[in-house]
């Protein structure tokens, strides 16, 4: 045995390289070019040359969306930390009546989509616009992105650390401080980063919200102007304030540990007595219930009302219906697929190769969707003027913005399948591919499965890059309100943003389920 | 002097029909004592430690910790103003905080002497001072107890609860940890409960004992006591391997298939059921003979090192005529230790012989 092993060692070793390159390939192609749109914007900004750069970006207009985009960050973030971590910690650890309903009630306004959210506010009152506006708005559609984790984390929060806390003499408020939210800091931090990133990237709200701001700058100008360099440069602003969003998360997170030492078997935490307190405490989630879905329901409600039969008309609604299903199946699958290979090497061959390939894939999820549309509308226009305004180009961007949401999902349901399955189905004289089918395929089928209906949910509701991007003809659910919307043919959007509504359901059970399962989603 | 006395306890969780976690319990914990709660899973042994630590309510009865009453029927003084330490399962540092911080973390921030008796703290419990500023994921299962042990001594507790605290660790550690605890405890004469379902471990590590089942104490005394003299068979299978005989009392002794065992009480007779432990049993191996009539055969053994494991059946013998056919008739498999230098082999027969008293079970 002894003597074989220098040969039998290298023959493994060489056979374990060559086992993973039918993944590691596909996996650095698909790494390319999610560099696409990071590589069009570092390239724009260095061939445009100084002069250009200072006279387009250096002007009062830019100081402007730059000042408007930092005022709402300031705003909406810190808010909607408050709010949601009050929610979160009325609904899961007192005895606040019907705490099932509202932990549900506050996931549901994710299953209306930003714009129409926006829409629901314009429609009821059509005075409230500007920074009020768009920060009332923005919280009342995002907050859900921090409740969820920040619930998650205080069910999984371990109730022995509050318990030792309180026998070393701490008041509850204390402990609260110095014990429960240094721990819920990593989901406040990732649930912030993602609420930033939306407010970054979102186009329909701000604009119905009459609110100027990088993406809304963008998206005009591009209209005005296709593949001009001002849109391109102002995208260059808006990547690096994603840049810097993104360094000051991983600046704050710190790279501290926050995960409960030990593995013990984990007590239902405490739930604290309201009292006198429970019916006022009450009105805090009644009220963002109120302001998140009332609206937009009562809003819908009487439009609906109002435009009666007559908005529902299938000569529009079926073709949208149809082309929505289409593109969001086709890029659902896509997605899934090309994100397949480096979710299955980071499981079974993590190495320092596929960690460099696995940030490549992450990094465009967060640029807004108008950066990957410039980049391809640039690119197409320069180099394959035959790809340009094609369903090809619209179902890559998909891919670009949607491939950090397959992963997620692909990699958990991977892992839910570990290997020691398919070495003992092989023991148990299974061929190989047999064993894969029967462990692994079926372990992570309703993983991937859930994942693809994620990235299908987003894609229903894009709104921006579908606009920049779709062949002429093309209408899916959300441009079509969206261009009823901008008509301000209130009633005849109704029955588009209802469907809209009733396809992003599924999102939230998904997104709530997600939020269970991984520890500091 | 008790320093913490439980009167007629009881703790449901759930609806009031709901079996009891602890019913209707008494206990006292004498001053400067090391008492183990032992019981199998289940028992309310757990539940007994959070009433006391305050982390549950009790629905009815009276706790008190000397003059002090911590909880009066469902009144109770919450667990931050009770000055009571207690160490949980896996320690439960704070995973945010250094070990400093950790230990430093129930005293007054700006206590005078803080670091100074960190510094102390950290030596009394035997860890470096160069982990002061490591996090608890870098430390072992091992040094995460004890900057537990440390944490909550800074306090200066009247009394530590020790929540089965070395039950992950592992078994060669665990009794020098159980022993370095308890000699720690000791020196800065602090009360100490543990709770733990191993019973070895409840034995070596107290100098009093509660056997706790279905949420009440069986059997509460010294821990030798309890091994040789427990209340019912099931108490005696808990704290150890028993050998239980029916048999028939007379003065001063009783008639069991292994013969007259002699027996400390002298005033039952009739038919009872009493327990020897297997370290009472004595083998005459190849032959050798003890003087007594009963006979055994190895069925089977297995090798510890040290020890040979014999599972032995008792051959019955119709020598004694006065005793009732049920009592000759009980043919009984006995596990008996002999030192791993004996030479015995499977089939052989044995005589066997009793040493001290047989105890009778109530």
């Amino acid at each position: 045995m002894s003597l074989a092993t220098p040969s039998a060692g290298k023959a493994v070793r060489a056979k374990r390289a060559g086992a993973y390159w039918p993944m590691l390939a596909p996996a650095m192609f698909v790494s390319l070019l999610s560099l696409i749109p990071l590589g069009f914007i570092i390239w724009i900004t260095l061939t445009s040359g100084w002069d250009t750069v200072s006279e387009l970006v250096l002007r009062p207009k830019v100081g402007e969306l730059l000042v408007n985009t930092l005022v709402l960050l300031a705003l909406t973030l810190p808010i909607s930390i408050v709010l949601s971590v009050s929610l979160a910690w009325l609904i899961e650890r007192t005895n606040l009546p019907f705490a099932k309903l509202w932990s549900w009630l506050m996931v549901a306004p994710l299953a209306v989509p930003a714009f129409v959210h926006s829409y629901a506010w314009n429609s009821a009152l059509p005075g409230f616009h500007g920074l009020i506006g768009a920060v009332t708005v923005s919280v009342l559609a995002y907050f859900p992105f921090l409740y969820l984790p920040v619930a998650a984390q205080l069910r999984r929060l371990d109730p022995t650390l509050e318990e030792t806390a309180a026998s070393l003499g701490k008041e509850p408020a204390t402990i609260f401080w110095t014990v429960v939210l240094p721990q819920l800091r990593l989901a406040i931090c990732g649930g912030t980063l993602l609420i930033g990133l939306h407010l970054l990237a979102e186009y329909g709200l701000f604009v119905l919200m009459r609110f100027d701001t990088f993406a809304t700058a963008i998206v005009d100008q591009f209209q005005a102007v296709y593949n001009g360099p001002a849109a391109n440069l102002l995208g260059g602003v808006l990547v690096l304030l994603c840049l810097l969003l993104l360094r000051l998360e991983v600046f704050v997170r710190g790279d501290e540990r926050y995960a409960r030492v030990g593995a013990g078997a984990a007590r239902t935490a405490r739930s604290w007595t309201l009292g006198a307190l429970a019916w006022p405490a009450t009105l805090l989630p009644l009220a963002v219930s109120l302001l998140a879905l009332g609206v937009p329901v009562w809003t819908l409600g009487r439009w609906l009302i109002s435009g009666g039969a007559a908005v529902w008309r299938l000569d529009g609604i079926g073709p949208a219906l149809g082309q929505t299903a289409a593109l969001a199946l086709g890029g659902a699958v896509l997605t899934t697929l090309a994100a397949a290979p480096i979710a299955w090497l980071s499981i079974r061959a993590p190495s320092r190769l596929q960690r460099a390939l696995e940030a490549c894939h992450y990094y465009v999820g967060a640029l807004p969707g108008v950066i990957v549309a410039l980049a391809l509308v640039t690119i197409t226009v320069r180099v394959a003027l035959p790809l340009y305004q094609t369903i090809a180009m619209l179902l890559l961007a998909y891919l670009l913005m949607f491939l950090p949401r397959a992963l997620v999902g692909l990699r958990a349901s991977i892992a839910q399948a570990p290997v020691e399955l398919e070495r003992a189905a092989a023991s148990l004289g299974k061929p190989p591919l047999v064993a894969i089918w029967k462990t692994t395929v079926r372990l992570a089928a309703p993983g991937a499965a859930a994942s693809a209906a994620l990235v299908a949910l987003g894609i229903a509701n894009e709104l921006t890059g579908t606009l920049m991007l779709a062949p002429n003809g093309t209408r899916t659910l959300a441009m079509r309100f969206w261009s009823y919307t901008a008509e301000l043919n209130f009633a005849a959007a109704a029955p588009y943003a209802v469907l809209l509504i009733v396809l992003s359901l599924p999102l939230v059970l998904l997104l709530r389920l997600q939020a269970d399962r991984d520890p500091q989603s | 002097m008790s320093l913490l006395t439980l009167s007629a306890v009881t703790k449901r969780y759930g609806s009031a029909t709901s079996a009891a976690a602890v019913s209707n319990l008494t206990l006292d914990i004498p001053a400067g004592s090391r008492t183990a709660i032992v019981g199998p899973s289940g028992s309310g042994k757990t539940t007994l430690l959070r009433l006391v630590a305050g982390f549950e309510t009790p629905d009815q009865g009276r706790i008190a910790l000397g003059d002090t009453v911590l909880a009066d029927g469902t009144t109770a003084i919450p667990p931050h103003r009770r000055s009571i330490g207690y160490v949980a399962q896996e320690g439960a540092l704070f995973p945010h905080l250094t070990i400093a911080a950790n230990i430093g973390f129930g005293m007054e921030r700006n206590a005078p002497g803080r670091e100074a008796r960190i510094t102390e703290l950290m030596q009394q419990v035997g860890l470096s001072s160069s982990m002061r500023e490591r996090r608890p994921h870098q430390l072992s299962g091992g040094q995460q107890q004890r900057v537990a042990l440390a944490r909550a001594m800074a306090r200066q507790p009247k009394i530590m609860l020790l929540d089965e605290p070395f039950s992950a660790l592992d078994t060669g550690l665990r009794e020098a940890m159980r022993d370095m605890v308890g000699d720690v405890l000791s020196d800065a004469g602090i009360t100490t409960i543990l709770v733990t379902h191993d019973q070895a471990e409840a034995l070596s590590f107290a100098d009093h004992l509660a056997v706790m089942r279905d949420g009440v104490v069986v059997q509460a005394g010294s821990p030798q006591d309890l091994y040789l003299r427990p209340a019912d068979a099931q108490t005696a299978r808990f704290l150890g391997d028993a050998i239980i005989l029916q048999a028939v009392l007379d003065a001063g002794g009783a008639h069991t298939i292994l013969g007259r065992i002699p027996t400390a009480s002298t005033t039952r007779r009739g038919n009872a059921m009493v327990m020897l432990r297997p370290e009472q049993l004595q083998l005459g191996l190849n032959g050798t003979e003890l003087g007594t009539a009963s006979r055994g055969r190895i069925l089977a053994r297995s090798f510890r090192g040290s020890a040979w494991r014999l599972s032995i059946e008792h051959q019955p013998v119709y020598a004694n005529l006065e005793l009732p056919d049920s009592v000759l008739e009980t043919a009984s498999i006995f596990s008996v230790e002999t030192p791993g230098v004996t030479d015995c082999g499977v089939g052989d027969i044995v005589a066997i012989g009793v040493k001290g008293t047989a105890h009778i079970l109530a």
